[in-house]
């Protein structure tokens, strides 16, 4: 499904990822973790197209399209998924407004109708339960004075409306106490099937509790050093990075 | 012929200076005024303050040696006295930093300035070098002499700090007679990089009094102003203050409380440009308007074309107290840059009566209560002064009953 | 009604005026230039008594004295008022394109984005021949409509035709809200309007329908110097809806127009305003100016006048809806949305003027500035000595796109009374790049980014329009600001 070769992303002309390859396939869920700086959220950018972030070398197929040369919201047609770290408040729009475009967005990237008012509503109420969101806070700005745990859930809830393929999960589990922590892993947990495939970027081991990894990646000074099954996370949490950083 | 008798004025003292160039500078000068005379207040900055009736007014300069009560100085600090617009030595705590301001250019249009210019008297003149601290702040009182009826002084006053040098400057006008005078001050700042000024500017006029000051602020890098304005008079009064943040990371704050006696007019004009990125002000002004007062605010922000990052707050609240009172509030942004936060806000309203109801249940009586909650909207603008014998000094001006129990109980209700 | 008849004799007796210049009144056309031998000629053309023409060179007689005002934060060359023809009216067809094809295709873009059918879009290019009747095959419907207001009692038509059919209300009203000399270009307008719209709504009836429809038929080259009056008696309603969602073919650089409303006791007005004329094109070439006088007069108790406008069009917008709350216990508001982009300039607020006791205003003002567009904000707030229990609160928010343009406000509050409360409160903002990134991270295009956030942006506006209205803002706006991101 996702297919990195030799990565190379600079942002404000500094090198970041430096020759990442990274093949994840339907049905998987691969966890990438590794130290601040490492290059997590840079590539969870490159991917989902962040502007600033350029590619300097490499490529990145998604179902065998050339990912690189699609605008973000194509690539969210084709239904890529970014979690943001920091999800981003916008007053005056409310969240329903976003998902409502968002979802005419995709089907009419798709040559389809607008969905009916009435289903819409249906599918928010379905939805928003396993989040545990009340669909009142829906009529509100988009993150407009949400706790950052509600962002966090708020941020699962537009993942599990909108049905990408592939959801890349950006810290999604930082910052947040442990009942949250469930629900989002519940969220995530949903929608896993054999046609979608999950990359879950992280810095806790913590979040790979409630959702199985079946991929482990250790991600240092800008490419993958060493990968494994859901065994590697757990020697990660004993031993801390530094061992790797210095192989 | 209008402005007949400043030309009178000016002539007597040209001739007091012979034939050098300093007179010849000021008669330039004299001419400017002469030619563009007062503001008019067709004139967008001078549209609720008048000063059409000074142009017919017959001013003369005092006359040497007149004599005031000085009041108690205050501790911890020098004083620098000036008595009908002239250094008194001898009742000065120190002889520095005082000194005659080159008579500089002025906007062509700007009758004032000029006026201030042709006329102008030895002032502060307070110059640190990089790194230099002043000691104690210094403490300039403006005071006038019981025979300066019918007279007017001008002055100009000048500070410089170098990089990194910090001092505190207390500037209080308060003279006591009843009779019509005019007094116009201009002060020019610079602060070098990183350096750090404190401006205290306190005015007590009383009835007939005309005053116009005028303040020009130049912040370089990294420097802050930190200037609180308290007017308390009953006379004319007319400030101006002018900051610009003219390299990145400065920081301003100007901060005023207006009290207007009776009869006064107090106007306040502010402008603080933002003309490089990353600066910071704050501006908090607050206004107790009572019987027979107008009061004037007008506040500009400017944020320039690439000042971005700028932060900067502006709120005006005024309390009207009586029928006959007059409040105008204009609270300006005018900004060309995309990635600022500016907020502006301003209010005009009332003491709040349920907190009055709700002291008097407490056996307040009425006119303590509404003393108390006036000291307590005072108190957002006075917490600015860090200079505790000043704090004292403003507020036995202010007079506000002082009963730490009472300010408990208002903190609880608020 | 005696017409100066005797005036156009003079005139055409008079040396000055060659036979060419009858020749011109019979195509309807006065050549440039204004004195008072024009506005003599103005004045007969269309009949009027001797009252309104002595209205009119009153008027112009004082504008000469006058200066254009210079206060406002808007800059432009002057403006020689003797190369302006000051009647021309009808404006022929015969001046117009002669089909679609010779529109400029930039307009026809526009139309069809804002999805303007066909036949309207010819009448509001303003193609040859293309009747009203034709396009909206809409006898039947004004006749409806017409028959429908005649039996509510409600008059709803041209001034000219008020002035001779309800001389007594024309004459009572006209010039008691804005004041012949109140500024220059209202002055102006007074000296020579030619053009505008009657409103009478007698006592006690609520107007049985927006004064939408019926005004959209026949808007159609409204004059340059166009004149509203609207009156609402004791305890009447109206809804009136002025301008175009779609920007008309219009060869006039300079618009100045005088509104003018009176509330009586208990009379409500709703005014809503969609303006888009020509605002020039991306370099500031061209555009209308469009300098308005807009007044409303809350002169009974417990009366209320409501502005809303939706302004983005005209290279200079230079407008200050405003209320005169002189009845007690009379409402105020305005509510307002100004774009500029590419190289418009607005100064546009409102007055408020609380004269009356227990008197409330509103006001809520949005401007978005883009590209090198430059946005004002001017309102004044004024309680006078008699308002007692006067309160105001203000709100006006600026919304930036791109480090080009400027975003001002100038807010004005002069209070005389120690029972007012007011409240102003303002900020800036700006669409942030990391807002339009997470909106195009969930699949929404920039362009529909930007026009959700700026509708967001502007809704406490947009729900004070009609229905039908808010939806064709809406558009506008994302259609105004096309090219204004990215």
């Amino acid at each position: 499904m996702l297919n990195i070769k030799d990565l190379h992303a600079t942002v404000d002309g500094k090198e970041i990822l430096k020759g990442l390859s990274l093949t994840v396939n339907a049905g998987e869920v691969h966890a990438i973790m590794g130290p601040n700086g490492s290059g997590k959220s840079t590539l969870a950018h490159v991917l989902a197209g962040r502007e600033g972030y350029s590619v300097t070398a490499g490529s990145v197929s998604f179902d065998g399209k050339d990912l690189l040369t699609l605008e973000p919201e194509a690539r969210a047609c084709e239904g890529v998924f970014l979690g943001f770290q920091y999800p981003v408040e916008i007053p005056g729009v409310s969240n329903l407004t976003l998902l409502k475009a968002a979802i005419n967005a995709r089907r009419k990237y798709r040559g389809g109708t607008e969905i009916e008012a009435g289903d819409f509503l249906a599918w928010i109420r379905d939805r928003a339960k396993i989040v545990k969101i009340d669909p009142k806070m829906l009529s509100r700005g988009v993150n407009e004075g949400f706790s950052g745990g509600e962002k966090k859930r708020n941020e699962i809830l537009q993942m599990l409306i909108l049905e990408p393929r592939l959801m890349i999960l950006d810290e999604t589990d930082s910052g947040l106490d442990i009942d949250a922590l469930k629900v989002v892993s519940d969220g995530i947990n949903t929608l896993r099937s054999p046609e979608r495939a999950t990359v879950l970027v992280t810095h806790y081991q913590r979040l790979l509790d409630y959702v199985q990894p079946d991929f482990v990646h250790v991600l240092a000074r800008g490419r993958i050093v060493k990968s494994g099954g859901p065994e590697l996370a757990r020697e990660l949490e004993e031993k801390g990075y530094g061992w790797l950083e210095a192989a | 012929m209008k402005l007949e008798a400043y030309r009178k004025a000016f002539e007597q003292l040209a001739a007091g200076l012979g034939d050098t160039p300093s007179r010849d500078s000021r008669r330039a000068q004299f001419e400017r005024f002469a030619a563009v005379g007062f503001p008019s207040k067709r004139e967008e900055d001078w549209r609720y303050t008048d000063l059409a009736s000074l142009s017919e007014k017959q001013f003369a300069l005092p006359a040497d040696g007149g004599d005031a009560l000085i009041p108690q100085a205050l501790a911890d600090s020098q004083q620098l006295v000036f008595v009908d617009g002239r250094f008194d030595a001898a009742r000065s705590s120190t002889q520095q930093h005082i000194g005659n301001i080159a008579t500089t250019e002025t906007a062509d249009d700007d009758g004032l300035a000029a006026l201030n210019a042709a006329f102008a008297s030895p002032g502060l003149d307070l110059q640190l070098a990089a790194g230099q601290v002043l000691a104690q702040p210094l403490h300039l009182l403006f005071l006038g002499s019981g025979s300066a009826t019918g007279t007017m002084t001008h002055q100009r006053h000048r500070i410089v700090l170098g990089s990194g040098a910090s001092a505190s400057v207390i500037l209080e006008f308060a003279r006591d007679s009843a009779d019509e005078r005019l007094a116009t001050h201009t002060l020019s700042i610079e602060l070098g990089a990183n350096a750090s000024l404190r401006l205290y500017r306190l005015q007590r006029e009383s009835a007939g009094a005309t005053l116009l000051t005028r303040i020009d602020a130049r912040l370089d890098r990294d420097s802050r102003l930190r200037a609180l304005c308290l007017d308390a008079g009953g006379g004319f009064v007319r400030h101006d203050c002018n900051v610009t943040l003219a390299a990145p990371g400065c920081e301003a704050e100007v901060h005023g409380l207006y009290v207007p006696q009776p009869r006064a007019h107090v106007d306040n004009h502010t402008r603080i440009v933002h003309a490089a990125p990353h600066g910071r002000s704050r501006e908090h002004f607050r206004g107790i308007v009572g019987e027979r007062t107008r009061a004037v605010f007008s506040g500009k922000v400017v944020v320039q074309p690439g000042a971005q990052k700028t932060d900067s707050e502006q709120r005006i609240a005024n309390l009207l107290l009586s029928k006959r009172a007059e409040v105008n509030a204009k609270p300006d942004l005018e900004i060309y840059a995309d990635d600022v936060k500016c907020a502006h806000g301003a209010t005009v309203g009332q003491l709040d009566e349920t907190a009055l109801a709700y002291l008097r249940s407490r056996g307040i009586d009425a006119a303590t209560a509404k003393a108390l909650l006036l000291r307590a909207f005072a108190l957002e603008i006075l917490d600015h002064v860090e200079f505790a014998p000043l704090r004292r000094h403003i507020e036995d001006i202010l007079d506000f009953p002082d009963d730490p129990e009472l300010d408990r109980l208002i903190e609880a209700i608020a | 009604m005696a017409a100066n008849l005797s005036d156009v004799r003079q005139l055409v007796r008079n040396q000055k005026y060659s036979a060419g210049f009858i020749t011109d009144i019979e195509a309807e056309k006065v050549p440039p230039g204004l004195s008072e031998d024009v506005i003599r000629l103005i004045s007969a053309k269309k009949l009027e008594p001797e009252w309104l023409l002595e209205f009119r060179l009153k008027a112009y007689r004082r504008w000469l004295t006058m200066t254009e005002p210079k206060w406002a934060h808007v800059q432009f060359p002057p403006i020689d008022y003797q190369s302006i023809s000051y009647y021309s009216q009808p404006k022929s067809h015969l001046d117009g394109p002669k089909s679609l094809d010779e529109v400029d295709p930039k307009l026809l873009e526009t139309y069809k984005k804002l999805g303007i059918p066909l036949k309207e879009q010819e009448m509001l290019a303003g193609v040859q021949n293309v009747a009203v009747d034709v396009v909206f095959d809409s006898v039947s419907v004004a006749t409806t409509f017409k028959k429908k207001l005649a039996e509510a009692g409600v008059i709803f038509c041209p001034l000219s035709e008020a002035v001779r059919e309800r001389p007594d209300l024309v004459q009572k009203y006209l010039g008691s809200v804005v004041p012949f000399a109140d500024n220059f270009y209202a002055a102006l307008n007074t000296a020579v309007f030619t053009e505008g719209s009657f409103v009478y709504i007698p006592k006690g009836v609520r107007c049985p329908m927006e004064l939408s429809t019926y005004f959209r038929i026949n808007e159609r080259n409204t004059g340059q110097f166009e004149r509203t009056l609207i009156i609402a008696e004791e305890g009447a309603y109206v809804s009136y809806l002025e301008g175009c969602t779609a920007p008309q073919r219009d060869e006039n650089q300079l618009h100045a127009a005088v509104v003018e409303l009176v509330a009586l006791d208990d009379a409500q007005i709703k005014y809503s305003t969609v303006q888009n004329w020509y605002p020039g094109d991306e370099e500031g070439r061209g555009g209308i100016y469009n300098f308005v006088t807009k007044r409303g007069d809350c002169r009974g108790a417990r009366s209320k006048i409501s502005w809303t406008q939706v302004e983005t069009g005209s290279a200079i917008t230079w407008k200050y809806p405003s209320c005169i709350l002189r009845g007690d216990d009379s409402v105020g508001e305005f509510y307002s949305v100004a774009l500029t982009n590419h190289r418009q300039q607005a100064d546009t607020g409102t007055k408020m003027i609380h004269v009356g006791k227990n008197t409330k205003s509103t006001i809520v003002s949005k401007g978005i500035s883009a590209g090198r567009g430059q946005q004002s904000y001017r309102g004044l707030v004024r309680v006078l000595e008699g308002a007692d229990n006067a309160r105001n609160y203000t709100q006006c928010d600026s919304l930036l796109i791109g480090d080009q343009c400027g975003a001002h406000t100038f807010p004005y509050t002069e209070v005389r009374n120690p029972s007012a409360r007011l409240e102003h409160e303002a900020t800036t903002s700006k669409i942030a790049e990391d807002q339009l990134y997470y909106c195009r991270a969930r699949g929404i295009s920039e362009e529909e980014a930007v026009s959700m956030i700026v509708n967001g942006f502007c809704k406490e506006v947009f729900k004070e329009l009609p229905m039908e209205f808010a939806v064709e803002a809406q558009k506008l706006l994302q259609v105004s600001l096309e090219g204004a991101v990215g």
